[in-house]
Parts: structure tokens; sequence; C-alpha cells
């Protein structure tokens, strides 16, 4: 809001007219699965009238001239038939972009997985904001140094060569995915399938896939197949509902938390309140798992200060003074002399050799997304302001603010399905069926429906959410990003009905 | 002589992004019970025809004004002003009678079952003591919410209503002197957040006068539920002399 009380003219592109819409200079209500198509013929423009950074283009990227061969078609004409945004305005934008540059940024968007093409869609933005050499310029990105600077390890055994395949397909599947991140439905997945081997038990850490991945059932049926599952959570989620064990973390308002940095800052995470009942901090539940299993070198720490006071070990900060404080600041590190990205060049990969070799586009090509057939909608999710995610439907105050989730249709729509505010309404998708309550408005294109996440509890723990609203993760197919291994979850299609009585 | 404080608030419409993070913000701090809330963000609703359309959030509470109609009507003296131009209400004086609740021209105030008592927004007074912001002001994610001393010219609330267009919720007939400023409130809204008339013209006169000297009486003793049964006669719109 300060950016734009400075004057940033904000454009939000989005099937949905939402509070973030609400605040922009303009709203275009871009077709769902064709923000590429806009960001490509934005790149069209910046190159072929010449608009881009020319001198941050030779610096520091790679494979400028595929680029240019590869949006060659992409003129904000080919676009406004594909996104329903007028080329008019497509061209505009792409002229007021380059003349605010570099002071200007296309914004990454935050859950970005929406189709199968969604990924080059992020690529084709972070290749426009190279275009217009945006980074560590006012207004635009900022380089920052490596994370987790400054922070000793704790010493451990080297940790013994796992030679099973991945169960979440990582990297024999999904060859880009990185390690650290995983995909989870395929988790679920192979685990119904047995393939490529029978999983027999799932600890689950801060995660709650019976709500966050697609159709529900299909992981409910995968539960089935296991003889034992532990949940640790803050709250008795869904998940923890049909788990055997429940670990009860403490929140955290309550623990210590491992110390992280973020670009040259240290924060601490510390108990505000001693934990209530019988949680504990995930520090001590793995320390202590991790000694009944005859495994506690591993977990080389007396308790949690002391494992935070590990961490401090190479730094001239206690860990008392760090308390007090809340933060350590670390000495200013010389600016580096050049920027270096983290790709095998260095350099921004407008044309990427890692994409190509893995048989995907290495410039972003348009890529068409599925659409809705007769009588059908795309299903779109986002967030809302009052909700952190999947976690909070169940506190009294949030609760209050948004008890359940409403079904959003477009109001001409609504009026011939004879579809009132206020009626429940019918969803059904490949995989499922749930009952909403309509809210018909004008803030969405007629051929979606929306709803936020996170409803439609199973878990009795939940007392106030509980069986509140519907879950979308019912309705939702599971199409997952070859590339990315991300849930494309607005390829969903449904039909709507008012229920009668 | 340092001048005297005189606490307000001002909110910029523009930058409320319709989060209600104040709302939640004062009920934790507040304890305020599941139901009600002493501020408010209005939701005027999506506005105009796909795809032209607008949204605007009109976030308010007390507005701490200079004349209280509230503080006139309060029959226990428990609603008052402050020094410092918060007005509060001392939950031990009050005797829950609600007669300060239609009184407000701006809804802002509610009883409160868990308590006995009438309940609105006090400024966070005990906060603002310890050289801290109300909790409203201090969670607002936009910076909409904005508070400060409107007699410090340095102040950033003087200093935004110096330096930009300003609106007070009134009308030619109904002006308590309101202590909350609007940036950026679209006039064609002025009429959905304008004071109602007062519902209780005769109201303080006719507490003063008659009622007091009986109140006092029952204040404290088990006549308490009278007052309260009064008090809801009053809000259905009953006279006193009926």
């Amino acid at each position: 809001m300060s950016a734009i009380a400075n004057g940033t003219h904000v454009v939000v592109l989005d099937p949905r007219f939402t509070k973030t819409a609400a605040r922009a200079a303009e709203w275009l209500a871009v077709k769902p699965g064709t923000d590429l198509a806009f960001h490509l013929a934005l790149i069209h423009e910046l190159i072929y009238n010449d608009l881009y950074d020319k001198q941050f283009v030779a610096n520091y990227t790679e494979g400028f001239d595929e680029l240019k061969a590869g949006v060659k078609e992409y003129t904000p004409e080919w676009a406004a038939e594909k996104c329903e945004i007028p080329a008019e305005t497509i061209a505009r934008i792409a002229q007021e972009f380059a003349a605010a540059a570099p002071h200007a940024f296309a914004h990454p968007g935050w859950r970005t997985s929406n189709f199968l093409n969604s990924f080059q869609t992020e690529r084709a933005i972070a290749i426009l904001n190279a275009l217009i050499g945006n980074w560590n310029q006012p207004g635009g990105f900022r380089a920052v140094a490596g994370e987790g600077a400054g922070l000793a390890s704790l010493p451990t055994p080297p940790f013994p060569r796992v030679g099973a395949l991945r169960l979440d397909g990582v990297p024999w599947k999904y060859p880009l995915v990185p390690l650290k991140l995983g995909v989870f439905q395929e988790i679920r997945d192979n685990a119904l399938s047995g393939d490529p081997y029978q999983a027999h038990g799932w600890f689950i850490y801060r995660q709650n896939p019976v709500d966050s991945i697609p159709d529900r059932k299909k992981t409910l049926e995968a539960f089935a197949k296991m003889d034992f599952i532990v949940t640790t959570d803050i709250i008795p989620n869904d998940t923890a509902w049909f788990s055997d064990v429940i670990l009860p973390e403490a929140s955290y308002l309550e623990r210590y938390d491992p110390l992280t940095v973020v670009d040259n800052t240290i924060y601490i995470r510390q108990p505000a309140i001693a934990p209530l009942g019988e949680s504990k901090s995930g520090l001590w539940i793995f320390k202590q798992l991790g000694e009944r299993l005859g495994l506690g070198d591993y977990f080389p720490y007396a308790d949690e200060e002391d494992y935070l006071r590990q961490q401090l070990a190479d730094l001239p900060v206690t860990l008392e003074d760090l308390k007090y404080q809340g933060y350590y600041t670390l000495p200013p590190t010389p600016e580096p002399e050049d920027l270096v990205f983290l790709t095998p060049s260095g350099k921004v990969d407008l044309s990427s050799a890692t994409l190509e070799k893995q048989g995907f586009d290495a410039v972003p090509q348009w890529e068409e997304p599925p659409e809705p057939g007769e009588g059908q909608f795309y299903l779109l999710t986002g967030k809302v302001a009052y909700h952190t995610q999947m976690a909070t439907q169940n506190n009294k105050y949030l609760h209050e603010m948004l008890p359940q989730n409403p079904l959003w249709i477009n109001k001409g729509v609504a009026a011939n399905l004879h579809i009132k505010d206020g009626d429940q309404v019918l969803v059904e998708s490949e995989v499922g069926k749930v009952p909403f309550q309509a809210f018909t408005t004008e803030g969405i294109r007629p051929d979606c429906v929306y709803t936020t996440q996170g409803f439609g509890k199973f878990s009795k723990g939940l007392r106030l959410a509980y069986a509140e609203g519907g879950s979308d993760s019912d309705l939702h197919v599971t199409y997952t990003d070859p590339i990315s291994g991300s849930q494309a979850l607005s390829q969903t299609m449904v039909k709507i009905s008012r229920i009668i009585g | 002589m340092a001048t005297k404080k005189k606490y307000g608030f001002v909110i910029d419409v523009r930058r409320c992004i319709g989060c209600n993070a104040c709302t939640v913000a004062c009920k934790e701090q507040w304890k305020v019970p599941v139901g009600h809330s002493r501020n408010w963000v209005l939701d005027m609703g999506i506005q105009g025809s796909f795809p032209d359309l607008t949204q605007t959030f009109i976030t308010g509470q007390c507005m701490h004004c200079d004349d209280p109609p509230c503080v006139a009507a309060c029959p226990s003296e428990a609603t008052y002003k402050r020094e410092d131009g918060l007005v509060v209400i001392d939950e031990d004086t009050c005797i829950g009678c609600g007669y300060c609740i239609p009184a407000c021209l701006y809804d802002a105030r509610f009883y409160n079952e868990e308590k006995g008592v009438a309940d609105k927004c006090n400024g966070c007074f005990d906060r603002v003591e310890e050289g801290e912001l109300p909790a409203c002001v201090a969670t607002c994610v936009g910076g909409a919410r904005m508070f400060g001393d409107l007699n410090d010219p340095d102040s950033q609330v003087s200093r935004m209503i110096r330096e930009n267009q300003t609106v007070r919720l009134v009308t030619d007939e109904t002006n308590p002197g309101p202590n909350v400023y609007y940036i950026g409130l679209p006039e064609e809204l002025y009429s959905e957040v304008a004071p109602h008339p007062s519902e209780l013209p005769a109201a303080g006169k006719v507490w003063k006068k008659g009622v007091i000297p009986v109140v006092g009486l029952a204040v404290g003793a088990t006549v308490i539920g009278q007052a309260i049964a009064f008090g809801a006669q009053l809000l259905k719109g009953e006279s006193i002399d009926e």
C-alpha cells in the first residue's frame, strides 16, 4: 500500500476481482491458464520494439537470440485471442512497463501452480524482469546473499545411503524437482499403487495431506493401505484425525525452533509461554524419537537452548543476547562485485540448456491449457486474508470472520441457473461432489467459480471448524507438472446445480 | 505549560485492504466476546458491472467525540471523557443499563453480556500511556489506521490532516465533534457512514432530571436487574413516561 501511495501503478491479472484487484489501478480479468500468453506478448513487445535493457541482457543473460526467435509469433494480437485481454491493452502495458524500467517488476505471484503451463509462465515472468534489468534497482528485485550464512551446523555422523527409489518420484520420474522439495501427491499415488514398492508407514510433519493435496478420497484410500501413520502438528487437523499416533507440537508461541537467517540477520523463535498440555517442540520430539530408535548420535544436543547455542558457536553473539534482542544482524559483508545467479551459467538463462536436456522447451513456448466443456466451469482456488493455509479455520476469532467458504458464481450465470445468493449449490468434478453456499457476484468471470481452501474439515478435534463449508480438495483432480512437480489446481472443471429443498 | 493532549485517529480509506486484522487484534487485546467487536471494517461489496468494478472498505470505531452523546446519556457517570480526549467506560461504575448504546450516533457501542456492561473502543488508553499505539493501529497491514495527538502539530495524524483532504462523519444536523478523520472516503459513500440522528433526543435530560436519584439509590444494590430491564425498554423505543 505504501508503494501505491508513492505512485506505483499496479496491474492485477486475475479471473476474479480480489481485494488486491480492488486496490490496484487496473484489473484484467484474464482467462484462466492464459497468463503465459499475456507474458509472452509482453516479452515480444519489449524485444521487437527495442524496449529492453541491452546492457543488462549483454552482461547478465544467456540465450537472447534463441528467446527472440522463440517469441516471434507472440504478438499482442495473438495473445488477445488467448487471454481475452484487448491487444491494445497488452501493447500499452508493455510500453508503460518499459517506460518505468528499471523501477518496475513483474510479480511472480503467490500460489503459482494453476495449470501445467504455470512453470513456463513463471519463467516468462523471470525473463521479463531480466529484460528490463531491474535486479538491485530501486523498485525492482534485490539480490541477497545465500541462506544460512554464519550459523554453524551440528556435528552428526554421516547419513547412511538410501538404496531404494524415493517414493515421491524425485529424481527418477521428476528429474528437475529439487530433492529438498519433493512431490507430495506422488507419495500418495505410489503408496496406493504399490509401485515401485509398497509403503507401510507414513511420518507426517508440518504437512496436512488430507486437506492439501488434490482428490481427498484418494488420499484416504492411500491412508487405508498404511499399517502406521504418525502426525506431528500443533492442532488436531484432518491428517492427525486419521493417524494412529499424534505427537502434539507446541505452537510457535510456546517453543524454540532452530535459528534462521534472512538476508544478513539471524532471527530467534522463542517461547512466550510454556507449552500447554502435553505439547513439545519439534526439536524435543525428534531427539526423543532418535534416542529411542538408537540413533541418538544424530541429535547431538542436550535441549533446545543447547541446539541454538551450537548454531551460534562461530558468532560473536550469545543466546542470551539474542533472546533479549530477538535478532542479530551479522557484520556487513562487502557488496559482491557483480551479480551472480544460481544457474549453470551464473546468468539469467533466457534459454535453458537444463530444460532442453530433459526434453522441455528451452525458451517458454505457448502450451494450450484445457477449457471447460459444455455446462462446466474452471474451479479456482485462492487464499483469503483471514486464514493462513489450512491451519487457522478453527481459531475462535478467525472462525468468526469467515466461518465457512462460499462459492463465488458470476451473477449473470447464477441467474441463468436459477441460483440466488445464499442458496445451497452442489459442485461436481470428476472425483467428488461437495455442497457449498452460493455467493453471487460481478467479481468473477462467467466461466469460473471460486472458493477458498481449508474448509470442510473431517476432524472432530476442530470443534468450531468441523464440517463447516466444503473442501476444494474433495473436488480437485490430480494433475502434476512434469517439470516442477506442482499440482495444477485450476485445471479441474466442475458442474454446478442448485440444491432444491 | 505543555499543550493538553487530544488523541484522535486518521483513517486512509485508500489503504484499507479489508483484512480485518484490526478487528481481530482488538478482540484479542480486550477479550471481546464472540458476536461483538469494538471496531469494524465495513465492506461495501463489489460495486459496478463486470469488469468495471470497485470495492471500498471503511474501517471505524468509537469516534471519541468532543461532545459525546454517550457521556450525556450515562446515568452513573461510568462513561466519561478523559483529559487526553479518549472516551472510556469505567466497568466498575457501569450499571449495564444500556442507555448509552442507542445514544451513540455511530453504533459504536454494544452490551457485553459476559461482563454485564456497555462496551466500546477505549483507544487502548493503557497501551497509549505506555507509549504504544492502539492494537488496531499497530497491526494495520495496509497502514490505513493512524493514531496520535491532534494537538501536536508534528504528530503523524496532524501531518496527515494537514497534507490531505479529510472528512469527518458529521451532517448539518448532527455533529458531536468526532475525532476520527477519513482520507479518501468516496463521496457517494458518505450516506452509508453518516451519523444517524439521535434516537433519544431528550434522553440525557430525562435521566439527569428525574431518573438519576432513583438509579442512584439502586446502584450497587439488587435493583441492577431492573435498571437493565429499564434500558431494554428504552432500546425498544418505549418512553419512560409510559
